[in-house]
């Protein structure tokens, strides 16, 4: 029960911030942007055809999204390496008595 | 009195130990979500109704953080934190998109559900992009976590006690 009850409000603050984030977007629907989108390209040929069942990869050929998944977060990883590395030399520069 | 005597001690797990489980498993959930070329398209849709559980159990772990955080957000606070919690609502923000975008996209599980929609090219292509970006920025976000990671995977996975 007190697990129900502390967790309530957290809860309905997490889902109202999702509907938020939501109807904030939504309107973006009627714009000269979302137009960009529906002119012809990969994406409007996607949507129309859908993916379906076809587009299933197997076998070995099936693990290559993987490598899209680990590519992309491994770009992350990068970044906050560099950044990381770049903070703590600016912080060492601060910190010589030279500086 | 013997029974008692008799009955296992029950093994409390600590907050860092579920959260590390849970956290396991959202980031296969994750993975899984993510491909849905290998998956097929039905089960990336369920799965990604399934994920919604664990990722709202997984900000409700961290809650008391959250609130913490947010209420000093323009007051004294570390930098690490202050971006922190800024990625953190980005994640959030690109997840409920990518979400949302596939639920109104959705060739499988809606109609499963007797609801037909008509796919506009636009959710499609935010779909993409929400979907790119927060593999992108969750790779940030277990880059800047990975101390607490190796930490609780050394204490719980590896049983090593610092």
């Amino acid at each position: 029960m007190k697990l129900i009850k502390d967790n309530f409000w957290p809860t309905v603050i997490i889902i109202v911030a999702a509907f938020i984030v939501i109807f904030a977007f939504w309107p973006l629907e009627n714009t000269s942007f979302a137009d960009g989108f529906r002119t012809g390209g990969e994406i409007a040929e996607t949507a129309e055809e859908g993916f379906g069942e076809n587009g299933r990869l197997t076998g070995f050929a099936a693990l290559l999204p993987m490598i899209k998944v680990a590519a992309l977060m491994g770009i992350g990883v990068l970044f906050t390496a560099i950044g990381t590395g770049v903070a703590r030399l600016i912080n060492r520069f601060r910190s010589s008595p030279a500086a | 009195m013997a029974a008692i005597a008799t009955e296992k001690p029950k093994k409390k797990r600590s907050l860092t130990q579920i959260k590390l489980y849970v956290d396991i498993f959202l980031l296969i959930g994750f993975i899984l979500v993510n491909m849905p070329q290998s998956t097929g398209i039905p089960v990336h849709e369920w799965i990604s109704f399934l994920f919604i559980l664990p990722l709202i159990l997984h900000i409700l772990l961290d809650w008391q953080w959250v609130v913490s955080v947010t209420k000093r957000m323009f007051g004294r606070l570390p930098g690490e934190v202050r971006v922190n919690h800024i990625l953190d609502l980005v994640i959030f923000v690109m997840m409920v998109l990518a979400l949302f975008t596939g639920t109104i996209i959705s060739e499988a599980a809606l109609p499963a559900m007797g609801i037909n929609i008509t796919i506009d090219p636009f959710w499609q292509g935010m779909h993409d992009l929400t979907a790119n970006l927060t593999m992108l920025l969750i790779g940030i976000h277990l880059a800047m976590h990975w101390s607490w990671i190796k930490s609780a995977f050394q204490r719980y996975v590896f049983k090593r006690n610092k």
